[in-house]
């Protein structure tokens, strides 16, 4: 059973990054919003994943994307941040009651209300850590927030797609 | 130890977010040109300022010789502006020199910002040059005395021959009693030269002043040169042998005064057309 579990684990975690690199790194949308889609692998790790593996498995996974984009370091640091919040986001968050071996991060489980604030405030940390390091200066912060804020979105956006096809929410639910 | 040990357990999700994104930044900075080029700039301007910071403290802690220097050099200036208005009085009375004379030196005030003293052949670089005014041949003095002469031009710059050179000859007097010779470095010793042609039959001290003399033909007459520190004949020689004491510390030149010689053409042509008639 449990074996099972990782196997699907792995799996989806590989769907997220192939998506990513077969179709959101060329996603651009106006110039203003890129795709990072591939976070939604470090974003939906079952909850009761250890913080340390989080941290260790974003870095990996951010290390992989780098090589990818032959980037060395600007997709790790912005992931290394995001999983290292994702748990603090996870302890403030705590919904009542607490959390259940069956909730897992996604709208159907979790609820519009938690889902949206904690998949966009650590997309968003992500995604203003990536366009800091790559404009490499503080001289346009502005288009810095703008980008990172559409890109967050935009990823979301990409991200829950992607869940749907992977978990399509049964019909009479 | 223990503590420390539970203290670092306790947050090791922090600490090894911070190793990560350190190990990150790092391949960051070292891998990718343009955020290279970034940290390097940034980098630089830091240090850039933190030089110039440095810079003005230092700065401040020459004043102190700075002002003292520049004390004396206004007691100087006061005795010599009360000097040369005697002169001028007495010339308005005898009226045998012109008004050209009286201002027949120009004083362009310039830095040195190349210097060596320990060279047999020692050059000075000044930073202005043609454009300032400075043309070869003119001579230097700093507020102690004299300095030098000076050899090529450019627009901004100007190397001068420094009197601690081998080639370089200075006519000096005694000024106790007015008698000449040429003043030339010895080659070793930066604070001393020696006076030659200085004939036996003169009677020299030690402690007596050398000045410019007016057969100079760069410097104007009377400019401070040092002061005898030891004097020598022999029985068989027929001029002294007159160690001085330079007046100028060329290790510490800072600010110069290059002297134009507006008589100079005029002079150098007449004395041409003398020996041009001879010959």
């Amino acid at each position: 059973m449990i074996s099972r579990n990782v196997f699907q684990l792995i799996w989806k975690i590989l769907v997220y990054i192939g998506v990513y690199v077969f179709i959101g790194h060329r996603l651009n949308a106006f110039n203003l919003a890129l795709c990072f889609s591939y976070t939604g692998a470090i974003l939906l790790l079952p909850i009761s994943t250890n913080p340390v593996r989080v941290l260790l498995f974003a870095f990996a996974v951010g290390f992989g994307i780098d090589i990818f984009h032959s980037s060395p370091g600007i997709h790790t640091a912005a992931c290394l941040l995001m999983a290292f919040m994702r748990s603090s986001f996870l302890n403030w968050m705590v919904p009542a009651g607490g959390y259940e071996d069956y909730m897992t991060i996604s709208i159907p489980s979790m609820g519009m209300k938690w889902f949206l604030p904690f998949s966009l405030g650590l997309l968003f940390m992500h995604s203003f850590l990536y366009f800091i390091i790559d404009y490499a200066s503080l001289a346009q912060f502005g288009m810095v927030l703008l980008k990172a804020s559409f890109s967050s979105v935009f990823t979301l956006l990409g991200i829950v797609l992607t869940q749907l096809a992977l978990e399509p929410p049964k019909r009479g639910d | 130890m223990g503590s420390l040990f539970r203290f670092l357990f306790e947050y090791r999700l922090f600490f090894l977010f911070v190793l990560c994104e350190v190990f990150s930044f790092w391949m960051i900075i070292t891998k990718n040109t343009r955020q290279k080029s970034a940290w390097l700039t940034s980098s630089n301007n830091f240090a850039a300022s933190a030089m110039e910071m440095s810079d003005a403290v230092t700065g401040f802690f020459g004043l102190y010789q700075e002002n003292e220097k520049l004390a004396g050099e206004n007691a100087r200036l006061n005795t010599l502006l009360t000097l040369s208005k005697q002169k001028i009085d007495k010339m308005e009375m005898d009226s045998t020199k012109t008004p050209s004379m009286l201002e027949q030196y120009n004083f362009i005030v310039a830095k040195v910002i190349n210097n060596s003293v320990s060279k047999p052949n020692n050059y000075i670089t000044l930073n202005k040059g043609s454009l300032e005014g400075i043309k070869p041949g003119m001579g230097i003095i700093s507020p102690q005395g004299v300095v030098g002469r000076v050899m090529v031009c450019s627009e901004h710059f100007s190397t001068a021959t420094s009197l601690l050179h081998s080639k370089m000859l200075i006519s000096a007097e005694i000024s106790r009693i007015h008698a000449s010779g040429s003043l030339k470095w010895g080659g070793n010793d930066p604070n001393s030269a020696n006076l030659e042609f200085v004939a036996r039959h003169l009677k020299p001290k030690v402690g007596d002043t050398i000045r410019t003399s007016e057969f100079s033909n760069i410097l104007p007459e009377g400019i401070h040169v040092g002061v005898i520190r030891k004097i020598s004949l022999k029985d068989d020689a027929t001029f002294y042998n007159i160690d001085v004491d330079l007046a100028t510390d060329f290790s510490t030149l800072n600010f110069v005064y290059v002297i134009e010689n507006k008589l100079q053409a005029e002079k150098d042509s007449l004395q041409l057309k003398t020996t041009g008639e001879l010959e």
